[in-house]
């Protein structure tokens, strides 16, 4: 694997005006500048679909934040991707709540729509599958959660269902 | 230490607890067992381990009570806890249980085994049986460097290695990734740590997640060390370390707790700088002696060979990195007409100022340092070459958000609360210096300028303190940063400084005014005699009104024992210059020299080559090679730190004894007694012409005088010469008359340490010069003054420290009081040594001597290429130590060639950060290049660096150091391919020395070397 050079990395000559304009004025509202680490590491992903390495040290960069701090941010959400996702994120239950109700169903069924597992993406893109901790969906679940929108009382069937809709609309990303 | 005390009820039984600090510390200040991971007594609670649950009773009647952790529990009057109550210890037996679902029991192979605090607290707490059935998490390692294994599946996320990392030492690379299940503790990406206290993450992780890498590679359990309570010989602070031995070599070094000191932390030069004991470069054998007897050296080979030298006079260079006995000793055969510090003019006149601001202020420990609200860094790169004063700098600064945190009734020790609080808010620092350094980024201001530069605004502070008050007053508003400012102006006009070092003093001056307890630090690192004295006259000028308060002031020397050689110096002591000029003289008829751990660092291959030329013997007593033993006639090898027994005198002038750890291989002896066995030979010739009568009688006497078995002779002699010593040498003799075990108890049995070659038990070494035996037989370590090291049954890890302690943070319970010396002042009667009258008022031309002389006429207007630039070399932690700079490992973690300018600089030469350049320093006169040296190195552009200062990370040979031209091209790519080929290969060879010192020394486990006593030669 290519190492990279943090030092090498200027924020100017990687991030775009919109990103580092946006950034600015999120850290100008901040107490710190520091403060700004996670709306900084948001509309980056916005952008990018997810914060790569070189836009971690960039973002480090800008606001003079050590990037050791700024990856304890990143790795501590889990809407912040590390790694590249597909278009739709599937976030799924993983709650008490769920696996009463018929996670597993629901959970076999995806993985054998999309002939993937947990942390993988599709093959051409479109899906990937993670689960979380809670979505706060107890009293509706099985639940899952793609992009900005919550999913409940999922079965096997609706939620193939809604997965088939999004690959042709291509859900909010898109 | 503390007189708030209540009585709490424990399990009913009435304690008096402090309400200075929280519960926890209080149970286990009355030496009870209860278990803890988060909590560290210098780093407070956050409560997040949940392990030091207790159960709280409303009153006499509750029965049931609630469980509260004790760490984030304030003691209050009357309070009712149970520690044994079930529900408490059930509970903290399954917070255990919990953390050890992820703990991979991999004890046998690990380097905490033994001493891990996670095992002592598991069985504690009564887990005894594992089981839970499932997977562990697993995570991978990364590299950390040199200093630092690492090993997260061990990890029971108790964050303690972060918050000393980031948050109490600063450090900047290293987090905390993750949540839930996965948290990781490490850098971003792997690589060596940066921090210079990055070995303390072996003591702070309770567990075996961070290890000492260097002990590991040739590991040996606690149980099986035999260690001595010791001093760092690494530099001035002082830290007390417990050195761990086994078969005859240094293992690790361990913290050593001394509250006024180190308290529970070291920094990496003191933890592994030790290396050099086991160093390739050791000297083990004599040179220039004929051995008589193939098996040993004897003192009758030693006198043959020095009996050429009988009555010939030699001249002494005592160091400051050797015991206090020894240079005691080499002036007393010598002569004090013949000894020299091994100074050169300049740092004789630095001494003969340091002699007096020490007489004149005396300088705070590291505790008070942390109680500062103001500190003042003056030309001292504290951090490289102090760098636990740095850290207690850092702690001090943490005041300003104590007294916030305070004034809404949160205790100190609530650490997240008061961090949360806290913010950014810091006491304020200032720093005045020619390089960067680590504690910039807490800094109020700092400024970079040159030394002269800085003298100057030394002047200016002083003529403000002086006149300022008198004028400010009169403006009556001192706050008023305008009227400020033009009072400055009006001082500062005729000195010329500009508006940035204007207002840096201005807000030093008004930031001082409103300090409580101030402090200034500066150093000798930048030798320059004329600093100071410009810090001698504002402390002056400070103690002569009384709006300010006079500000505590350290000056801190380079070596372990800088201040002990300072104290044996006086007006007859020469300087190195002399010392050549001396042996020039042909009526004098010198024999020759005799270096007492002394390698004339700051001498250039010229003036080594003069040196040899000019001595007619060389005799070198040192542990490591050099470019001197290499010359010398008779080389002789003595005991390195762990193999000895003596005193080193701290930059508070704090006289501490370091205690033999084991004894060395002979002909390896201590310094001292080489001198012992060659006195009576050379002896001191002596001066006074009225008592010479019989030169040969006088020499019999004195040498009958001097000769000594042991080091308590040593001192007796030493007492009946210099009376001032008696106090520190009779205590540190004669306190403690009991003998202390330099083993623990669980040592393997005695049978058993060398059964691989004979099952037969040895005899142990007789202990000679201290009150510690070389087995487990003695008193225990608690009853002992100066600890060898910390246990106590239940207790196996360092933190067994808090039952020996007579409250959490407070003393040992059996310590000695502090012994300080006092510096003889006679070196500045000498007037060679003094610097020239300060005009009073402003700074003047004739002032600007030695290095400095010139930069005075380098105005910023030179923009012609080449500049007329001083250099200023970068202090390092690893390197800025001569005997630690042996170190394999720090050598293979060196940093390439950098140099740091200013922006304007690197736009005439067309150069950018981060390319590689060639830079060439040339010193010319009257048109003749006289000397010239390039360097390889890479660019770095620094804000706000003077045009007249540059600074970088590679050594410039001495007449480099003044002012000088510079020019700075690209380099070639043949030019950085060269430099980069033999960087890399000096890093290799590093690495094969590290891999060749290992072979040896498990080659070495096999023969146990016995000696029956630890007396020197013929010691049987």
């Amino acid at each position: 694997m290519e190492t990279i050079d943090i030092t090498t990395i200027d924020y100017q000559h990687y991030l775009t005006a919109l990103e580092i304009a946006t950034i600015e004025h999120e850290a100008s509202i901040m107490e710190t500048r520091e403060a700004a680490g996670i709306e900084a590491l948001k509309v980056v992903q916005e952008q990018r679909g997810w914060i790569s390495d070189e836009s971690l040290y960039a973002i480090s960069d800008l606001l003079a934040i050590p990037v050791a701090q700024l990856e304890g941010v990143a790795t501590f959400y889990n809407l912040i991707y590390r790694q590249p996702v597909g278009e739709n994120v599937i976030h799924l239950c993983d709650s008490i709540a769920c696996h009463l109700t018929g996670l597993d169903s629901v959970l076999a069924a995806i993985k054998q729509y999309l002939n993937i597992d947990y942390g993988q993406t599709t093959t051409d893109g479109k899906f990937t599958l993670l689960s979380n901790a809670c979505l706060g969906s107890c009293d509706k679940a099985p639940a899952m959660m793609i992009g900005t929108k919550h999913y409940q009382h999922l079965s096997p069937e609706s939620a193939i269902d809604i997965l088939q809709k999004l690959s042709v609309t291509g859900g909010d990303n898109a | 230490m503390s007189e708030n005390k209540v009585t709490i009820f424990i399990d009913d039984v009435p304690y008096q607890l402090s309400t200075d600090d929280n519960l926890l510390a209080g149970v286990l200040s009355e030496k009870l067992n209860l278990p803890y991971f988060c909590w560290h007594p210098s780093m407070g609670s956050v409560g997040a381990c949940r392990q030091c649950a207790v159960t709280q009773f409303q009153d006499e009647a509750d029965q049931r009570g609630r469980i509260v952790m004790a760490c984030i529990t304030p003691v209050t009057d009357g309070m009712r806890i149970s520690i044994k109550n079930k529900a408490a210890s059930e509970f903290r037996e399954q917070v255990i249980a919990a953390m050890m679902t992820n703990h991979p029991h991999d004890c046998p192979v690990c380097a905490e085994g033994g001493e891990c605090h996670l095992q002592d607290m598991t069985a504690m707490t009564g887990h005894s049986v594992r089981e839970y059935q499932g997977t562990k998490r697993t995570f991978n390692n990364q590299y950390l460097g040199e200093l630092v294994g690492h090993e997260m599946n061990r990890c029971i996320t108790c964050y303690r290695c972060t918050r000393f990392y980031n948050d109490y030492a600063g450090g900047k690379d290293f987090g905390v990734y993750g949540s839930k299940n996965q948290v990781y503790f490490g850098r971003q990406t792997g690589g060596a740590l940066e921090s210079e206290f990055s070995g303390n993450l072996v003591e702070v992780c309770p567990t075996g997640v961070f290890t000492n890498k260097v002990f590991s590679s040739h590991y040996t359990r606690k149980w099986d060390l035999q260690s001595a309570p010791s001093v760092c010989s690494h530099c001035s602070v002082g830290c007390n370390l417990s050195i761990g031995e086994r078969y005859g070599s240094v293992r690790r070094v361990m913290n050593r707790y001394n509250p006024d000191i180190n308290g529970y932390f070291l920094c990496d030069r003191g933890r592994y700088g030790i290396g050099f004991v086991n160093g390739e470069q050791r000297i083990r054998q004599t040179n220039g002696i004929a051995q008589q007897s193939p098996v040993a050296l004897t003192k009758l080979d030693v006198a043959k060979a020095f009996s050429h030298f009988r009555q010939k006079q030699f001249i002494g260079i005592g160091s400051a990195r050797a015991s206090l006995e020894a240079n005691f000793y080499l002036k007393n055969i010598v002569g004090a007409e013949n000894f020299s510090p091994g100074y050169n003019d300049e740092e004789m006149k630095v001494a003969a100022q340091h002699t007096q601001l020490l007489s004149a202020n005396k300088p705070p420990s590291l505790i008070e340092i942390e109680q500062s609200d103001f500190v003042f860094i003056i030309a001292e790169d504290i951090s490289q070459t102090a760098p636990r004063m740095a850290l207690s700098v850092r702690q001090a600064l943490r005041n300003a958000a104590n007294a916030k945190a305070a004034k809404i009734g949160i205790p100190s020790w609530q650490d997240s609360a008061v961090r949360n609080i806290g913010g950014k808010l810091l006491s304020p620092l200032f720093s005045l210096q020619s390089t960067t350094t680590k504690l910039d980024d807490v800094a109020e201001q700092a400024i970079l300028l040159s030394v002269t530069q800085i003298s100057r605004c030394l002047a200016v502070l002083e003529e403000l303190v002086n006149h300022g008050n008198i004028e400010l007053r009169s403006i009556e508003n001192i706050v008023n940063e305008k009227s400020l400012l033009e009072v400055l102006n009006n001082l500062a006009e005729k000195d010329q400084l500009t508006k940035l070092e204007q207002s840096f003093i201005a807000s030093v001056y008004k930031s001082l005014r409103s300090a409580k307890k101030p402090l200034f630090i500066s150093g000798i690192s930048a030798v320059s005699a004329e600093l100071l004295a410009r810090l001698a006259s504002v402390m002056t000028a400070l103690k002569q009104q009384q709006e300010i308060t006079v500000p505590q002031l350290i000056i801190v020397p380079p070596s372990s024992n800088s201040v002990g050689l300072l104290s044996i110096v006086d007006a007859q002591s020469l300087s190195i210059e002399q010392v050549l000029a001396q042996l020039n003289e042909p009526n004098k008829a010198y024999q020759g020299l005799i270096l007492l751990e002394q390698e004339l660092t700051t001498f250039s291959n010229t003036e080594i080559t003069k040196l040899r030329s000019l001595a007619k013997s060389l005799i070198v007593l040192d542990h490591s090679e050099h470019r001197l033993s290499r010359i010398a006639d008779i080389v002789l090898p003595v005991a390195a730190v762990s193999e000895g027994d003596g005193h080193y005198v701290n930059y508070q002038g704090r006289a501490q004894k370091f205690v033999q750890v084991h004894p060395p291989t002979l002909p390896i002896q201590e310094s001292w007694r080489w001198l012992d066995n060659i006195a009576d030979i050379i002896g001191i010739k002596v001066v006074n012409d009225e008592k010479a009568l019989d030169e040969k009688q006088c020499l019999q006497s004195v040498a009958k005088n001097i000769k000594c078995q042991s080091l308590r002779q040593l001192h007796q002699f030493f007492i009946e010469t210099y009376p001032q010593w008696s106090k520190l040498l009779i205590e540190s003799d004669e306190s403690d008359e009991k003998i202390t075990a330099r083993m623990s108890h669980r040592a393997s049995g005695r049978t058993a340490q060398m059964a691989n070659i004979s099952v037969h038990e040895a005899k142990t070494t007789q202990k000679t010069d201290d009150n510690f035996s070389f087995s487990m037989e003695g008193r225990s370590v608690k009853n002992a003054s100066d600890m060898p090291f910390a246990w106590a049954p239940g207790w196996n890890s360092n933190q067994a420290i808090s039952q020996f302690q007579d409250e959490i943070n407070g003393q040992l319970i059996n310590h000695k009081s502090a012994v300080f010396i006092s510096i003889p002042k006679t070196i500045t009667n000498n007037p060679h040594w003094q610097l020239p009258e300060q005009s009073q008022s402003s700074f003047s031309q004739s002032a600007e001597s030695g290095t400095e002389s010139g930069t005075e006429k380098i105005t910023e207007k030179s923009t012609n290429m080449p500049a007329l630039v001083t250099y200023v070399q970068q202090k390092h932690v690893y390197f800025s130590d001569w005997q630690a700079a042996l170190t394999p490992e720090f050598q293979m973690q060196a940093q390439s060639h950098k140099i740091y300018i200013n922006a304007d600089i690197a736009k005439q030469a067309g150069v950018q950060k981060g390319q590689w350049c060639h830079v060439n320093f040339s010193l010319t006169n009257k048109k003749m290049q006289l000397i010239s040296q390039s360097v390889i190195s890479q660019v770095n552009i620094v804000n706000n660096l003077p045009n007249s200062l540059v600074f970088g990370n590679f050594a410039l040979c001495q007449p480099l150091l003044s002012t000088v031209e510079m020019s700075i091209t690209l380099a070639s790519e043949q030019e950085i391919s060269d430099y980069l080929v033999l960087f890399n290969h000096n890093i290799l060879q590093a690495k094969k020395s590290k891999k060749a010192i290992l072979a040896k020394l498990k080659e070495q486990d096999q023969t146990i070397p016995i000696r029956l006593f630890s007396g020197g030669l013929n010691d049987g």
